[in-house]
């Protein structure tokens, strides 16, 4: 998943919630050099209240099983796809189900 | 192998492309040393047979493959960047797979078994050990079902037991369907190197594999794998071609009140085919492989009251024959003649002639001196010879022996020969035939001692023959 991706699954979190404001985009990515940060990261107002953390991992959701087969389909792994989480504010990130467009 | 991303390793991780991506051929630079696309080498397990002690390994088993398709899977897609890390890695992603060697190696590790994949699309590790190369002659075949391929899914065995339909005689595995539901078995191979087989067999898989019939049935009796045109003669590996079998007569007081000679005349079409192998195309057609050998001959005995000349002819050719169509024909042909002169007494003039296959051919030359009775000689054919036994002991014989680079990659190899005098020390080896159609490579001389070992790769349709050590796709 895309950090763009992981944005617009929170943005969809908050829109749901009356009373949360939009949240920021996210910064520009590859125009700096790396660097070593020593600060923490700073509590920005379009983020108040939504902290990414989850809560228990027994509390997640799975959506039903996939088969995933290797490419000669002799082998078939069976993966449930995350559904959501439960996050440390009490709310649930929820996920879509991965469902591959069909082949052209 | 399996592509980054697999799901476990971050719960929002895409599932990549995962299986096995190394193929090609085993053994041609080094044993144990698989090719990669790339040129680089990898070492990979040289696809074998199985360590049966006191059994001489066929050399044969050493590159044969079968093809492995799961119905309804659809070739790998890749991105160009994909293309290009694979071309570089050496990697080939690939919807099918095959199983190699004697033991059915898959990815590398022997499998011993072949795999069906049922109805439903699940799996099933097919093992019957009476079939095995070495396998001691069993009048039942045990057959397991064990659940293949589903990770992480609980295991499952079924076992079946199914009457051979030739009981108390040998089995081998011969060729596998893409499926798995149809399994061709050679019955009473002789040794090598002729591998013949003296019948064949079909195993058959049918329905879900926790409820799957498993039967047997003849594929080939006996009189379909080796037929001749003269039944009536009692070996199996020739004939004596009808009509020249009978000695003239030589008679002293015939209707002339003379000497005289009968007359007598023979010949006539001349058949001898046998089935020598099995395949599965692709789509799960059988083809059949037979050796043909089949022409026409004539035999003249005139009658005589003081000169006789009598002439034995036959020409035809020995031909690899997939599906009844000659893929490999090579002619053959026999010309002896022997005359007598009757003048008061029995003049015998020497037996000459030619018998020839290909480009080999030996002369056929006796002193009248070593001639006892009267008999021109006889013609004497088998699936792979044309022969001319004259008087006494001894014969000549022109052949087109199968070679079997591997059970999928056959050829003929040429010798003239006779029972008394030189034989050759070389023999000529035609191109092969492969389950790819055609022919592959050009005629070569090589000593009568050389052991070839060839393979036919069932999804890129390459074949290797000629190789002097052991081969194999994987």
């Amino acid at each position: 998943m895309s950090a763009r991706d992981l944005q617009r699954s929170i943005e969809s979190i908050v829109g749901v919630r009356p009373g949360y404001k939009p949240l920021d985009p996210p910064p520009p990515v590859g125009a700096r050099a790396g660097a070593v940060a020593t600060g923490r990261p700073a509590g920005g107002a379009g983020t108040q209240g939504v902290l990414f953390e989850e809560a228990d991992f027994l509390q997640r959701e799975y959506w039903a099983a996939q088969t995933f087969a290797s490419s000669d389909g002799l082998f078939t792994l069976q993966v449930e796809p995350i559904r959501s989480i439960l996050l440390t504010g009490g709310q649930r990130m929820r996920f879509s189900e991965p469902v591959e467009p069909p082949a052209p | 192998m399996m592509d980054k991303g697999l799901p476990g390793k971050h719960p929002l991780a895409r599932m990549g492309i995962w299986g096995h991506p190394w193929h090609g051929l085993v053994g041609v630079s080094a044993l144990g040393q698989l090719t990669l696309p790339n040129g680089q080498l990898r070492t990979y397990q040289q696809p074998g047979w199985p360590a049966v002690p006191g059994v001489t390994p066929r050399s044969s088993s050493r590159g044969m493959t079968h093809l492995v398709r799961v119905p309804g899977v659809a070739p790998p897609v890749r991105s160009e960047d994909e293309q290009a890390a694979d071309a570089v890695a050496g990697r080939q992603w690939r919807s099918e797979a095959m199983l190699s060697g004697g033991r059915l190696q898959l990815y590398g590790k022997p499998l011993d078994g072949w795999i069906y994949i049922d109805p439903e699309g699940a799996r099933w590790l097919v093992r019957c050990p009476q079939l095995a190369e070495g396998a001691a002659a069993a009048s039942v075949w045990t057959v397991t079902l064990t659940r293949f391929g589903a990770l992480g899914a609980p295991g499952e065995t079924y076992t079946h037991e199914v009457a051979s339909p030739f009981p108390g005689k040998t089995a081998r595995l011969e060729a596998i369907s893409p499926v798995g539901n149809h399994v061709v078995v050679a019955i009473d191979v002789a040794a090598a190197p002729f591998e013949l087989a003296a019948a064949w067999a079909e195993l058959s898989v049918a329905g879900a594999g926790a409820a799957a019939a498993v039967g047997a049935a003849v594929l080939r009796t006996e009189a379909q794998t080796a037929s001749y045109s003269k039944p009536e003669v009692p070996s199996t590996s020739y004939w004596w071609v009808a009509g020249t079998h009978e000695e003239p007569v030589f008679s002293e007081n015939g209707d002339s009140g003379g000497q005289e000679f009968s007359e007598s005349a023979g010949g006539g079409p001349y058949e001898a085919r046998r089935i020598i192998a099995f395949w599965y195309a692709p789509d799960g057609a059988l083809k059949e492989v037979a050796l043909r050998n089949h022409g026409d001959c004539a035999e003249a005995n005139p009658r005589g009251t003081d000169r006789r000349i009598c002439t034995l002819s036959a020409s035809g050719t020995i031909a690899i024959e997939v599906d009844g169509v000659a893929v490999l024909a090579v002619p053959c042909a026999l010309e002896a003649v022997r005359s007598w002169v009757l003048d008061g007494q029995i003049t015998r003039y020497p037996l000459s002639g030619e018998l020839s296959v290909g480009g080999r051919s030996v002369l056929i030359e006796r002193d009248s001196s070593n001639l006892p009775g009267l008999g021109l000689g006889s013609l004497i054919a088998a699936e792979y010879r044309l022969g001319f036994s004259p008087p006494g002991n001894g014969d000549h014989s022109a052949s087109a022996l199968p070679v079997f680079h591997s059970r999928q990659v056959l050829g003929l190899a040429l010798r003239a020969t006779r029972s008394y005098g030189l034989n050759s020390t070389t023999l000529d080896h035609s191109p092969v035939v492969s389950p790819s159609g055609g022919l592959t490579g050009a005629w070569r001389t090589e000593p009568v001692s050389a052991v070839f070992y060839g393979s036919h790769c069932p999804h890129t349709g390459q074949v290797v023959a000629f190789s002097p050590d052991p081969v194999c796709w994987v």
